[in-house]
């Protein structure tokens, strides 16, 4: 099978469900081989690799776009949002409603952090995560109406999928776990911005408070480079989560690039937590373990788990 | 002839060919046929189908047990056939049956509007 019928029918296959997405591949990889096969015989006994290739796109973009296809298959209900304009539909599931749960937890996080004069993990989590909850859901329902009456207004050669078509170029550039890919690296950026704001966070944060008077958790005498080599390397790993959410896929590149910043920034908290105290010496208390030598545990654990993730998730792309 | 006349006909012949493809492809299969015979088979008898159409009805077909599906990998590629079931056949007979009744009905109605 050729990369470009793999790319197809991986194409139709991510869109159907799960159950009978092998069983469908399959198919979808016979009717193409079919109709090329036939294509080929009409043409005549000898075809070289460049015949072979038109044939095959032309059978590809006779079937057309592969989303329409896996509707086909699917036939799922779609009682509100009709086929044409369903793709636009998920489009905004997928990019708007994350936007503005992450937009109301940001605002009014800011928001309660400004006001309350002694800010602590409850009173956030109680002042964002309804707002969030709430803004994602008229988030939902905005979309859906509007969508809904665009499509009973509009004439449907204006739907996005009737107005041009569609191509062999339009499957390639975006792999079909785009969107998991896209939302791993939203979900490292908001993770990378809580870690760069924890040298702020006063221990009354967590119900610690006693334990330091409400200082922050971080030592307050550490060196200011110990801090800003922190952040600069919190900010690379950033750009590298980025780089991965424009892309919406994970590439060798990318990976590899965020695999090195990452170890870099361990061999970084390696030396700090082993060279000076870093966390707040108030909070090195008299039990059994060192809280310093627990972090330094912590800070591997997730080294190696985010090693292992990335690598795997590679791995499984190439194989696609 | 206005701009949305053609459209609107296009709509039509569609409508009243989608059930014609399912009774068309049901007494097809009666034969084993892969997706691709069958297409032909449709095409030769001048029902024209989209392949994009044809394969995932086979597929409804096949889940509705009106056919039965096998994967044959002795040939050269493997290729997915079809055949009737009993209740397929049962059900290919009172489409057809019906069938014939709607074409009796709309013969006496043209004659009726014509004379």
């Amino acid at each position: 099978m050729s990369t470009l019928t793999t790319a197809y029918t991986d194409a139709v296959a991510a869109r159907v469900p799960e159950a009978g997405r092998e069983e469908i591949a399959r198919e979808v990889a016979a009717m193409i081989e079919e109709m090329v096969e036939a294509r080929l015989e009409q043409a005549g006994p000898d075809h070289d690799e460049p015949e072979h290739a038109a044939v095959e796109r032309e059978v590809l973009e006779e079937l057309g776009d592969p989303a329409r296809l896996a509707r086909e298959y699917a036939r799922t209900p779609q009682h509100l949002i009709g086929p044409d304009w369903y793709p636009v539909f998920l489009w905004c599931v997928r990019w708007i409603l994350p936007l503005a749960g992450v937009c109301a937890l940001v605002a009014n996080g800011v928001v309660y952090a400004a006001t309350e004069p002694e800010p602590h993990l409850g009173g956030l989590i109680g002042a964002t995560l309804g707002e969030a909850i709430g803004a994602v859901l008229t988030a939902f329902a905005a979309v859906t109406l509007l969508l809904a009456v665009v499509e009973r207004t509009t004439a449907p050669e204006a739907a996005p999928g009737n107005r041009r078509k569609w191509t062999v170029e339009m499957l390639q550039g975006r792999a079909p776990s785009g969107s998991t890919v896209r939302a791993d690296a939203t979900v490292s950026l908001v993770l990378l911005a809580l870690l760069a704001a924890l040298p702020f966070v006063p221990t009354t944060f967590l119900y610690v408070g006693h334990l330091n008077n409400g200082e922050t958790f971080v030592n307050p005498e550490l060196g200011a480079g110990w801090l800003a080599g922190y952040w600069a390397l919190l900010a690379l790993l950033a750009v590298t989560e980025a780089w991965k959410a424009v892309q919406a896929r994970l590439t060798p590149a990318n990976a590899f690039t965020g695999i090195a910043v990452d170890a870099v920034l361990t061999a970084f908290l390696t030396v700090a937590l082993l060279t000076q105290p870093v966390l707040h010496p108030a909070l090195d208390g008299d039990g059994l373990f060192d809280t310093q030598l627990l972090t330094l545990a912590g800070v591997w654990v997730i080294f190696a788990w985010d090693l292992i993730a990335t690598l795997r998730a590679l791995r499984s792309q190439r194989r696609c | 002839m206005s701009t949305s006349e053609p459209e609107a006909l296009a709509t039509h012949l569609q409508e009243i060919r989608r059930g014609t493809v399912v009774l068309a492809s049901l007494v097809a299969c009666r034969r084993p046929q892969y997706g691709y015979s069958l297409l032909s088979s449709l095409e030769e008898s001048g029902l024209h189908v989209e392949a994009n159409t044809l394969y995932p009805l086979l597929r409804r077909l096949e889940k509705q047990g009106l056919l039965a599906a096998e994967w044959n990998t002795e040939e050269a590629r493997p290729r997915k056939y079809y055949t009737l079931t009993e209740d397929g056949a049962q059900v290919a007979q009172t489409l057809r049956d019906d069938w014939l009744a709607l074409t009796a009905s709309l013969t006496a109605l043209w004659k009726d509007a014509q004379s």
